[in-house]
């Protein structure tokens, strides 16, 4: 059987023409001195072609390709589509903070794009190989992207930490593929689950050490505590589009990988694993939230931030069950939302961050932003509103499913905490708020103005409000997104169930 | 004895490593003539001195070299097992394995194009 | 075509859209567009809301009982859980009539405002406020289910407000706005209380529902069934219907309303949005009629504000006052008449009514506009002679809300009186009947009275303002005699058989009201509620024109003949008038009894103690602990990489131990 058909191709479509992108720009930074604005739109023009991909394929539900590596179903598209999205918005943000801060090469846009292929093959990866593949691609090249800032001390330190302890986590990855390769004799997603169930696997202490060890590492990749700690030294040192990249694309491919392989693999051994993974949300929220209190930097606030939303995330692993996709939809959803209104934040956090004196980043300098730049500032405050889960912007509405189908599932302990927490994150967002509307300053510190970068929070602050409370027309509602997330999940369900 | 009959070869490989090494140490100890200096008394490493402060800088073009080093020993473990069987595989292997080169081409072209090639 | 509703409520709203762009370009640069360009725009609009209303009742002539339906489901609203509801529209006999009366006397009320309003600085605002209304209030009678009529109902409120306050530079006015805004929340929270009952109840039943169509089906399917949360909903309904249309005792807010604009006291606050708890309890009749209390409760609290606002009336001297509590007291009637199950006697006296109230309106408005904005009775007098349409505009509406045959208030009010002598609920029928046969008298009393203070006697003005009394221009007398009109033939739809009529009006709501035919054994039964000998409907007939007469007779001799004599009698009752001019203390008695002590424990009790001393202490506690557990979390974020290794190390050695341990 020839592994490479005409459909099969068409199906690596979007991942090829990320490719392309990503070798085309390692060439024009290898031949040109600085990325002019016709490099920037041929960024965003290919990222388009990528999605028009996507769209084509959209409904298709084909099976594994490449002898059971990759699968380009709903569910890959739906996040392919997230990534994508984000990695739009990381492009849009950069466009004048790069020039700001003399960073503007070609090989950022190439990065940007091998990191998306990456996540690519992470989110359709159908074989722990292909996960790893696609870990170490999206890794890789997020790895340099946090030292983009190449004279900058803390940019290095950021990228040297995160790869460092990148390495040690995958290790452990690696280890537990290994066991399950010895117990399983595939690393097929559909022959794991069929080695499971046929060899009664699933209480197996060897296989649950696996399973142990593949918490760890995706605990990692999600900045999962205790597994967070380098997320917020990294967060900071990186460049301001990259942290968005990171915060919300990074993190949406990992959880779907994650979601995939539990959902498909690792369900009969649930009882096993929902102990730690609810260990896991409550510590992360918690201490994601309580450390974020006493942030003064934003950046740094918006990444404890960042773990404090993976861990209201895995509630919604907690939740999961092979008869109700309810919590897998909230999850959907739920990176879909996230990955809106953390972009938008790191947007405007672009707009103020300065080079001169490293300065911008502080509460202070948000003050009296609300009547300086009526317009950020709005939108700012939409985005804190929806990270603490205000209604009616989309981040309440993501909480809300999320939180609902753990109390369906009987998790209604888990599900108090996390509103709890909720509570607690809004001092620390709306306190941006507070400065932004209520406190006068003595010096106001300039902002920057840049068009691409306001489009995003534009689009941004409509996606927010509109995701939470539009009804469903030609722009796709709340209601048609759960239909995809549901659409989708079927599809991966009925795969495993075979 | 199905373990040992299953493993034989497995010990029969470790005992050949253990012992091909073993009979050369000890033949050219018995045959060759011994006159020690203080230069051949040093360890074996590539003419660099053995001894030293251990967080002495290297210089980085060593690192990219072994990084290019690295990426073309990989291509060549490729590349091996595809010659192998390159009538099975067919066109598609080639074009496969042309995309592949390719790839690898570009990365070439980048490197040298940045100067990693250039010793000074 | 007739699927093209929509446009009725949607002109409107574009109308308030472009004027209301333009009265914010007017307020941000001091000056904007011609008053005839806003004019124009505010004027088409409802217009083009009457001509697709006509093209729709043409249509239904040609259509027999039921098929009188159209129905335009444009979008699904909302939809979560077994709460399905779509953003549909819906045009039946009933709504047919309501649109036409809302869009037929909207417009005319909007050329009059054209005049009336001219050379105001908020021209443009005023007529985006007023289109504004127009959409709601069609919202509210064209909406499919009880929650579009809600948003209707909400909009009508809240355009109320903007117009109560339109002059919002006099604090006064801006007061008035309020206080009809906070006492229709009170109402509108019973409102929407009623709603969650009604859907909880069709939720048990199956599906749950606050579709008309859909309940009414359902009614109709388990009649029995329904009866406790008709007697609930009903009741919870009806609470938000006396906020809306100013029953006892949520009416206060209505007399001070009339500190806006005359033509929105015509519209608003007399034609239309009062009339909306008529209307709605007239949509429900099928689920009202299930349940014999909350009939009762409708019919009293209907006969009693009748006849309580009616005396109110007596004593008023601000002719808007007047003819506000005349408003209070005909909405009672209506009110009364839905109680004994007669609605489509409800919804005809609504009609009649709002040609002659309307009319009333704008001919004082007529007066205002000639006497520079005085409003008090006594200080008018022999106007008639300088103000001829007006005055015999006005004098018509007076006669047909006075119940003098052939005129359009006789035979809707007769109609009334007599379903409520014969109601099956005795003797709670005859003592009503007592009660609106007296408020008869006295209505007919307090509009003369209006009528001979303004139009007759003396000149009480100074020679200054004398200079100034003018007629009205074209623009508003044009708009007095179409109502005028309406006054006088309004009536012909509904004349009753014993008569020689065949009651028109009654025949064609039959469809919208009472059960589904197919289900019901006799609907007519059910709405007509008893029936009277002929002998005995001509006498009752006679006796209430004999009443209406009599108030006319005596407010002709106390203010023509003896004009004199009045303020005898005010010494001679002495407290008794001083209790009813000053409207019973209800206002004082509120204030009294639920402002101040509310005011008092929301401030001593809740704010100073509950709030201050407990909430805020323990908030504070918290958030102090809170914060202080982050910076202890924080110290374990060294910034060395082993540490985090170590961290991960820990975790990973955690989640094994679990796993396999």
């Amino acid at each position: 059987m020839p592994a490479f058909t005409i459909d099969v191709v068409y199906q690596l479509m979007p991942l090829v023409v990320l490719l392309v992108g990503g070798l085309g720009f390692m060439l024009a930074g290898a031949m040109t001195r600085s990325a002019g604005p016709l490099q920037r739109g041929f960024a965003l023009a290919t990222l388009f072609v990528t999605l028009l991909y996507v769209f084509k394929l959209w409904g298709a539900d084909a099976g594994p390709i490449l002898h059971g590596m990759l699968i380009m179903d709903r569910f890959a598209l739906f996040f392919l589509v997230v990534v994508i999205i984000c990695a739009l918005g990381t492009i849009l943000i950069s466009n004048g903070y790069l020039d700001r801060f003399g960073l503007n090469r070609g090989e950022f846009f190439s990065m940007v794009f091998f990191s998306t292929m990456g996540m690519g093959v992470l989110v359709s990866a159908y074989d722990l190989i292909s996960v790893f593949l696609g870990i170490e691609l999206m890794s890789l090249a997020i790895y340099v992207l946090v030292a983009f800032r190449r004279r900058d001390f803390f940019s290095n330190e950021a990228a040297l930490k995160y790869f460092i302890m990148g390495a040690f986590a995958i290790a452990f990855y690696l280890f537990g593929v290994s066991l399950i390769y010895g117990l399983c004799g595939s690393t097929n997603f559909e022959a794991i689950a069929v080695a499971v169930s046929e060899r009664n696997l699933a209480q197996q202490p060897v296989f649950l050490l696996a399973i142990g060890l593949i918490i760890g590492a995706m605990g990692f990749k999600v900045s999962s505590v205790p597994f967070h700690m380098w997320t917020p030294d990294v967060y900071q040192g990186a460049p301001t589009p990259i942290t968005s990249f990171m915060a919300t694309a990074v993190k949406a491919a990992s959880f779907a990988a994650f979601l995939r392989l539990f959902y498909t693999c690792f369900m009969a051994s649930k009882d096993q694993w929902v102990g730690i993974i609810i260990v896991l949300a409550i510590l992360t929220m918690t201490i994601g939230n309580l450390v974020a209190l006493v942030q003064r930097n934003l950046k740094r606030m918006l990444a404890y931030s960042s773990i404090a939303h993976a861990g209201y995330i895995m509630v919604g692993l907690v939740a999961l069950s092979v008869d109700d996709t309810k919590a897998a939809s909230a999850i959907m959803y739920y990176t879909l939302v996230y990955a809106f209104m953390t972009m938008g934040a790191f947007a405007v956090v672009s707009l103020l961050e300065r080079r001169a004196d490293e300065r911008g980043l502080e509460g202070g300098d948000y003050a009296g932003l609300g009547l300086r730049r009526p317009f950020v500032g709005l939108c700012m405050a939409v985005f804190m509103f929806s990270l603490a889960g205000i209604p009616p912007t989309a981040g309440f509405f993501g909480k809300y499913y999320m939180f609902s189908a753990a109390v369906d599932q009987g998790y209604v302990t888990l599900a108090v905490i996390g509103v709890l927490n909720s509570a607690v994150s809004l001092y620390y967002y709306l306190r941006v708020v507070v400065s932004m509307y209520m406190q006068k300053s003595d010096e106001a510190a300039p902002t920057y103005d840049d068009y691409a970068t306001r489009f995003v929070t534009l689009v941004a602050l409509l996606a927010v409000l509109w995701l939470g409370i539009g009804p469903s027309g030609w722009v796709p509602g709340v209601e048609t997104i759960l239909d995809w997330t549901r659409a989708s999940l079927a599809g991966v369900l009925e795969l495993s169930s075979r | 004895m199905p373990l040992a009959e299953k493993y034989s070869s497995l010990f029969f490989l470790f005992a050949l490593a253990l012992a091909v090494p073993t009979i050369m140490v000890f033949l050219a100890w018995v045959t060759g003539p011994r006159r020690p200096g203080s230069e051949k008394s040093l360890p074996f490493e590539c003419g660099v001195d053995p001894t030293g402060n251990p967080r002495r800088r290297f210089g980085v073009k060593f690192f990219l070299v072994a990084l290019l080093f690295l990426i073309f020993d990989v291509e060549t473990i490729f590349i091996f097992p595809w010659a192998v069987l390159f009538r099975e595989l067919g066109i598609f292997g080639f074009i496969e394995m042309s995309i592949f080169l390719m790839i690898l081409l570009l990365g070439l072209f980048y490197a040298w194009k940045k100067g990693a090639l250039e010793w000074e | 075509m007739h699927e093209a509703i929509w446009i009725i409520p949607l002109a409107p709203l574009v109308g308030a859209y472009i004027n209301g762009k333009l009265a914010a370009l007017y307020a941000r640069r001091g000056r904007g567009p011609s008053e005839k360009l806003i004019a124009a725009i505010g004027v088409v609009a409802p217009l083009v809301s009457f001509v697709v209303a006509c093209s729709v009742f043409l249509h239904f002539r040609g259509l027999e009982g039921a098929e009188r339906m159209v129905i335009v489901d444009l979008f699904p609203w909302i939809v979560s859980g077994n709460l399905n509801i779509g953003f549909s529209l819906m045009i039946d006999s009933l709504s047919m009539l309501m649109v036409l009366v809302v869009t037929g006397i909207g417009t005319v009320i909007h050329i009059y405002s054209v005049g009336y309003m001219h050379g105001d600085r908020g021209f443009a605002r005023y007529f985006a406020y007023l289109n504004l209304f127009m959409f709601s209030m069609l919202m509210l009678v064209m909406g499919k289910n009880l929650l579009i009529l809600f948003v209707g109902w909400e909009g009508v409120g809240l355009c109320s407000y903007l117009l109560i306050g339109f002059w919002y530079k006099d604090l006064a006015n801006a007061a008035a706005g309020k206080k009809a805004f906070i006492v229709n929340r009170i109402g509108d929270f019973a409102f929407l209380i009623g709603m969650f009952v009604l859907f909880v109840a069709t939720s048990r039943m199956g599906e749950g529902t606050l579709d008309f169509v859909a309940l009414r089906a359902m009614v109709s399917e388990h009649p029995q069934a329904f009866a406790a949360t008709a007697t609930a909903a009903g009741i919870l309904l009806f609470i938000g219907a006396c906020g809306k249309s100013a029953q006892i005792p949520l009416f206060v807010w209505l007399p001070d309303a009339m500190a806006g604009p005359t033509p929105v006291s015509a519209l608003i606050h007399a034609a239309t949005m009062v009339t909306a708890g008529v209307y709605m309890v007239t949509r429900l009749s099928f689920l009202y009629l299930q349940s014999d209390v909350a009939m009762a409760v409708v019919a009293t609290v209907g006969a009693f504000t009748a006849l309580f606002a009616a005396t109110i009336g007596i004593c008023q001297r601000d002719i808007k006052k007047v003819l506000a509590y005349s408003t209070i007291s005909q909405l009672g009637y209506m009110f009364a008449a839905l109680g004994v199950g007669a609605f489509s006697a409800g919804i005809f006296h609504l009609m009649t009514h709002a040609f002659f109230k309307a009319c009333l309106f704008l001919g004082s408005g007529s007066v205002i506009h000639a006497m520079s904005g005085e409003q008090d009775m006594f200080k008018m007098g022999a106007l008639g002679k300088k103000m001829k349409i007006t005055a015999l505009t006005f004098i018509i509406a007076a006669v047909a809300i006075a119940g003098v045959p052939p005129l359009a208030g006789f035979f809707s009010k007769d109609e009334i009186l007599l379903y409520t002598f014969t109601s099956h609920l005795q003797p709670l029928g005859m003592v009503l009947w007592g009660l609106l046969f007296i408020g008869a008298g006295i209505t007919a009393f307090y509009v003369f009275r209006a009528v001979f203070l303004t139009f007759f006697g003396e000149r009480r003005y100074t020679d200054e303002v004398a200079h100034h009394v003018h007629e009205s221009p074209l623009s508003m007398t044009i708009p007095l005699i179409l109502l005028a009109v309406g006054s006088i033939f309004a009536g012909f739809l509904g004349v009753p058989g014993v008569l020689g009529g065949s009651n028109h009006l009654h025949h064609y709501l039959e469809p919208s009201i009472g059960l589904l035919a197919a289900h019901g054994d006799d609907v007519s039964h059910a709405v007509a509620a008893g029936h009277a000998s002929q002998s005995a409907e001509v006498t009752l007939m006679v006796l209430s024109v004999l009443a209406g007469l009599l108030g006319i007779f005596v407010a002709y001799i106390l203010y023509i003949r003896r004009p004199d004599r009045p303020a005898q009698l005010t010494m001679k009752l002495g407290r008794l008038y001083h209790l009813v001019y000053n409207k019973y203390f209800v206002d004082e008695a509120y204030d009294a009894m639920i402002v101040k002590p509310g005011y008092l424990i929301s401030n001593r009790f809740l704010f100073n103690l509950v709030d201050v001393k407990i909430i805020d202490s323990i908030v504070n506690t918290i958030g102090v602990g809170t914060r202080l557990m982050g910076s202890l979390f924080r110290l374990l974020q060294t910034g060395v990489v082993r540490t985090y290794a170590f961290f991960f190390l820990i975790g990973i050695l955690y989640v094994i131990y679990k796993m396999v341990g």
